[in-house]
């Protein structure tokens, strides 16, 4: 028997195309329409690749890329541009202290952006991702991701042990 | 204002407010005297993906300016716009990153800033400011470094606030609780001293015994009569020592906890008064859990603080010192070899402690993950069943309870080595005297040692322990301490924005006239909620208020009670302004009935009682019969007396809000306002609140929203309220000849389901 497909193959996916703008917008094009769109990716952090929703200023999705490897090369290419900068989350590279003030975590690190200071309630512990990877969302709903915590700075490691736990401890 | 600043600074590493230089570059180089609102920017995009950003965007008078400050405070213009009625504001929402974009007629871009989420609602009141047509004249728009700081603090004012910011400053705060105590405190802090003064006499008396009572008698110095009194009197001595000592501990622990919980008890006095006298702008912004654990737990945990905390650190001291005077007096380099070590003891339990936090950390993760499955599986047993999935969460749970057991039993690990050790180092210093005491002990000249001497030196060194633990353990009591009173006093030093007249008129009694005079109305100081709003209403009438959800009817009735203060305009009651009344007393004299009515539990008399003390059961009996709940009621066992609320009998939305109503009724009083909770309302109901509303309304000015427009046929007047305005008023009738109106539009609608439902 074969497996059932919950999402269905777009016949016309080949005329799809989309669009990158250095304004800073992404278009679509599909047939005649022609729509500006933000892109979101339905998985974050497990699947990078695939599943990459489109939508319109409004929120409504109108197109849902299974594959970024469906798109044609230069597609493709306009949307992981777009893709940098609505999908953009924070990276911390290094930690350089994490302290507790009253009821709130205040965290100190570098970022691909610089450096950043950030704050969660004192009892919302970041939450893990892959095998070593952490996500932590601050008070104000802004992502910070360590893909892999053992890769970084030993200091970095030691401050983060505690929120931390390596894979045979899950 | 300047705790904002430093705020922001302290918890976002960014700056507190827009700087000086970019003011002044604004007004140098483009003529901008006014900065009317601005946002961060802090990131910036480049073909590589997003960077970091510093720039400002600023809103001038109708322009738009984004401002880049370089490393050296050097302001520098990167774009700016005209705001241009035609053009759009976008703001969009990434992950991190937001959008905010200015587009022309063609959707094309004409300006362009980037920020993390941070400063979203910085920017989106740029967006609503900015799409104002006359920005100049928004005399009701806060100033822009308030909304700025707004919009960063407001997120965390939940979990932060307090002006006592440091644990030091929290705890001299603290300690001025026991200010009203001294007399108290000084009779602890006597039995204290004694207490521990008396501690020592004990050993003191042992050595005695030895070298002047059993070494002299042994030495047959004394006689055997001389040597028995001698005895007698140290036998009694002890005793008394004894006795004294406890009474001098009962001093001191009766008086102690005695004053932690009147502290507790002044604390939660204060925090409860406050409360009650806060406005409704901060219930709204404060979860209610979190405010009645303030009250209740938090200032209980502060009892053991003031109880003992404090003496036992005091007591601790003096134990240390005087046991420390007491060794070197009674030999001074053996005194010194115990005394010195002591801080590098104390130290050692410090960094214990501290060590231990970590892993604590890391417990109490594995604590809240285990409590969330707990919290998740339980309520949702039905899913784990129907999915069959029992042994999965079996499985899962105990992968986490392992995982937190090894983690509890790091921190066990952890202790039960430290302390052995921490042991076996004091007891060596014990070896130590013992092995520089010995030569000196058998000799006999200058440095010999009395065995008296040497025996109480040893019960000395015995007392040492314990005041070492307890200051070592202070850390962690005042941290307990600080969080506990820094929430306490958050709540404290939160101010209600709505003033009240102090000493102002009391209308007595009401006659029930009603202007609104031009009010505006806006809840956070950016988007306005009600615009332009202009009626009169006289002593007696019945106003019906109707439109769409969301269009502010009820935020228009929150303003007559003076739940919020009008942004702008006025709203006169019997010609004077409202906020020149005296408020208790005018609200005294207002029935309000809000939409979502809150009971309290108790029985159903003493709810509808509430405002009215010392009601009679006739005139409770009336109210209810009035507002249409007698029936109801008389149906229950127990009448009247029946529970409600929480553990008592639950009622429908329609009998709370009808229960509500005789409530209010209760008090006759001279305004009523019925806030109707909703349209789904059978024909029944809906005819039962109309006769109500006709009864009601004799004799009194009566504002009812209503959901349901049949309900307001015999309203004498009805305002019709459109996204914030007031776009139509007049009876029924006059209404109803405007056939492009929007009551035309809402009676269509509502007949038109009437039809459908018949139709199903
Ligand atoms: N406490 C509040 N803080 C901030 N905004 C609020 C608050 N209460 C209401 N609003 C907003 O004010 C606007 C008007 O709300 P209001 O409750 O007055 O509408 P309404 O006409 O009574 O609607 P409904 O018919 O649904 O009761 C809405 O956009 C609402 O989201
Ligand atoms: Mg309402």
């Amino acid at each position: 028997m074969e497996k059932l497909r919950l999402v269905e193959k777009d016949p016309l996916l080949k005329s799809v195309k989309i669009l990158w703008d250095i304004n800073g917008d992404l278009f679509f094009y599909k047939t005649n329409v022609k729509k500006r769109v933000r892109p979101m990716r339905l998985f974050p952090h497990l699947s990078t690749q695939s599943f990459i929703s489109l939508r319109d200023e409004e929120g409504k999705e109108i197109h849902l890329v299974e594959k970024l490897a469906d798109l044609d090369p230069a597609s493709a290419k306009a949307l992981l541009a777009g893709l940098s900068i609505y999908d953009f989350v924070f990276e911390v590279k290094e930690v350089y202290s994490i302290e507790e003030s009253f009821e709130l975590r205040v965290y100190n690190v570098e970022t691909q952006v610089g450096k950043r200071r950030f704050v969660t309630g004192i009892e919302d512990y970041p939450s893990s991702y892959n095998d070593n990877g952490l996500i932590l969302i601050d008070e104000c709903k802004d992502t910070y991701a360590i893909p892999d915590v053992m890769a970084l700075p030993q200091k970095s490691q030691t401050l983060l042990w505690p929120y931390f736990d390596s894979p045979e401890m899950k | 204002m300047n705790t904002q600043s430093a705020f922001i600074k302290k918890y976002f590493g960014q700056e507190g407010k827009l700087g000086a230089e970019v003011a002044s570059f604004l007004f140098r180089e483009h003529g901008v005297s006014k900065v009317l609102a601005y946002a961060y920017s802090d990131l910036k995009w480049s073909p590589d993906g997003p960077t970091s950003g510093l720039s400002w965007v600023v809103l001038g008078e109708g322009e738009l300016f984004n401002v880049e400050v370089d490393f050296t405070g050097r302001a520098r213009l990167v774009q700016s716009v005209k705001v241009d009625p035609k053009f759009k504001i976008v703001l969009d929402n990434g992950r991190s990153l937001g959008r905010f974009s200015v587009r022309d007629e063609l959707g094309d871009v004409v300006f362009n800033a980037y920020f993390s989420n941070r400063q979203r609602e910085g920017f989106s009141n740029l967006k609503s400011l900015a799409e104002r047509p006359n920005i100049e004249g928004l005399s009701w728009a806060k100033d822009a470094d308030s909304v700025y700081a707004d919009s960063l603090c407001e997120k965390l004012y939940e979990q932060y606030g307090s002006k006592t910011d440091t644990q030091s400053s929290v705890v001299f705060r603290l300690l001025g609780y026991l200010k009203p105590y001294k007399k108290e405190m000084a009779w602890g802090a006597v039995g204290a001293v004694f207490m521990t003064v008396f501690q020592l006499v004990p050993p003191y008396l042992t050595g005695y015994l030895i070298d002047d009572v059993i070494k002299p008698f042994q030495g047959g110095v004394l006689t055997f009569e001389k040597a028995r009194s001698l005895g007698v009197i140290l036998l009694v001595g002890l005793i008394l020592t004894f006795a004294i000592r406890e009474f001098f501990v009962w001093m001191r622990l009766r008086f102690m906890s005695i004053i932690g919980e009147w502290v507790a008890r002044d604390l939660r006095t204060q925090t409860y008064d406050h409360l009650q006298e806060m406005d409704l702008d901060y219930f709204g912004s404060n979860p209610t859990g979190s405010l009645i654990s303030r009250v209740s737990s938090d200032s209980d945990r502060l009892w053991d603080f003031v109880a003992f905390g404090v003496v036992e650190v005091g007591v601790s001291l003096i134990q240390l010192l005087g046991i420390s005077a007491v060794l070197i007096h009674l030999d001074f380099k053996l005194g010194l070899l115990i005394s010195l070590p002591v801080p590098l003891f104390l130290y050692a339990i410090y960094s214990h402690g501290e060590k231990l936090k970590v892993i604590f950390t890391k417990c109490f993760r594995k604590w809240s993950s285990m409590t969330a499955v707990l919290s998740d599986t339980i309520p949702g047993i039905r899913v784990v069943k129907a999915f069959s999935k029992e042994d999965e969460e079996k499985e899962r749970f105990l992968k986490i309870n392992e995982n937190m057991a090894t983690y509890f039993n790091q921190v066990h690990e952890t202790w039960t080595k430290f302390w052995p050790l921490l042991m076996f180092s004091f007891h060596f210093l014990v070896f130590l005297v013992w092995a520089f005491a010995m030569p000196r002990l058998l000799s006999s000249g200058d440095a010999a040692l009395t065995a008296g001497v040497f025996v109480s030196f040893v019960l000395y060194m015995t007392m040492f322990q314990a005041p070492i633990e307890v200051i070592g353990q202070i850390a962690r009591m005042v941290n307990r301490a600080t969080s506990s009173a820094h929430r306490i006093f958050e709540v404290l030093d939160a101010t209600a924005k709505l003033k009240e007249q102090k000493g102002g008129v009391a209308l007595n009694p009401l006659v029930g006239r009603v202007d609104f005079e031009d009010v505006g109305f806006s809840y956070n100081g950016v988007s306005q909620v009600l615009k332009n709003i202009s009626f009169s209403v006289r002593p007696g009438e019945m106003i019906g208020i109707v439109g769409y959800s969301g269009a502010g009817k009820s935020t228009l009735m929150q303003l007559l009670c003076r739940f919020w203060e009008v942004t702008s305009g006025e709203i006169l009651i019997d010609g004077y302004p409202l906020k020149e009344l005296d408020i208790k007393s005018y609200r005294r004299q207002v029935g309000m009935v809000l939409q979502d009515p809150y009971l309290f539990h108790g029985t159903m008399m003493s709810n509808i009682s509430y405002g009215k003390e010392g009601a009679t059961f006739e005139e409770i009996v009336a109210a209810s019969k009035a507002a249409n709940c007698h029936e109801f009621i008389s149906k229950l066992p127990q009448g009247y007396e029946t529970m409600i609320g929480e553990r008592g009998q639950t009622l429908s939305g329609g009998e709370r809000q009808r229960v509500s109503i005789a409530r209010a009724v209760l008090m006759d009083p001279k305004v009523l306002i019925l806030d109707e909770a909703t349209s789904s309302v059978d024909t029944k109901t809906e005819k039962k609140i109309q006769e109500a509303l006709d009864r009601l309304s004799r004799g009194r000015t009566v504002f009812a929203i209503a959901h349901r427009l049949s309900t307001l046929k015999n309203a004498d007047r009805i305002l019709v309220m459109d996204d914030g305005k007031l776009v139509e008023n007049g009876t029924h009738l006059e209404l109803l000849e405007n056939k492009k109106g929007l009551y035309t539009k809402l009676i269509e609608m509502q007949s038109h389901r009437v039809s459908e439902t018949i139709i199903q």
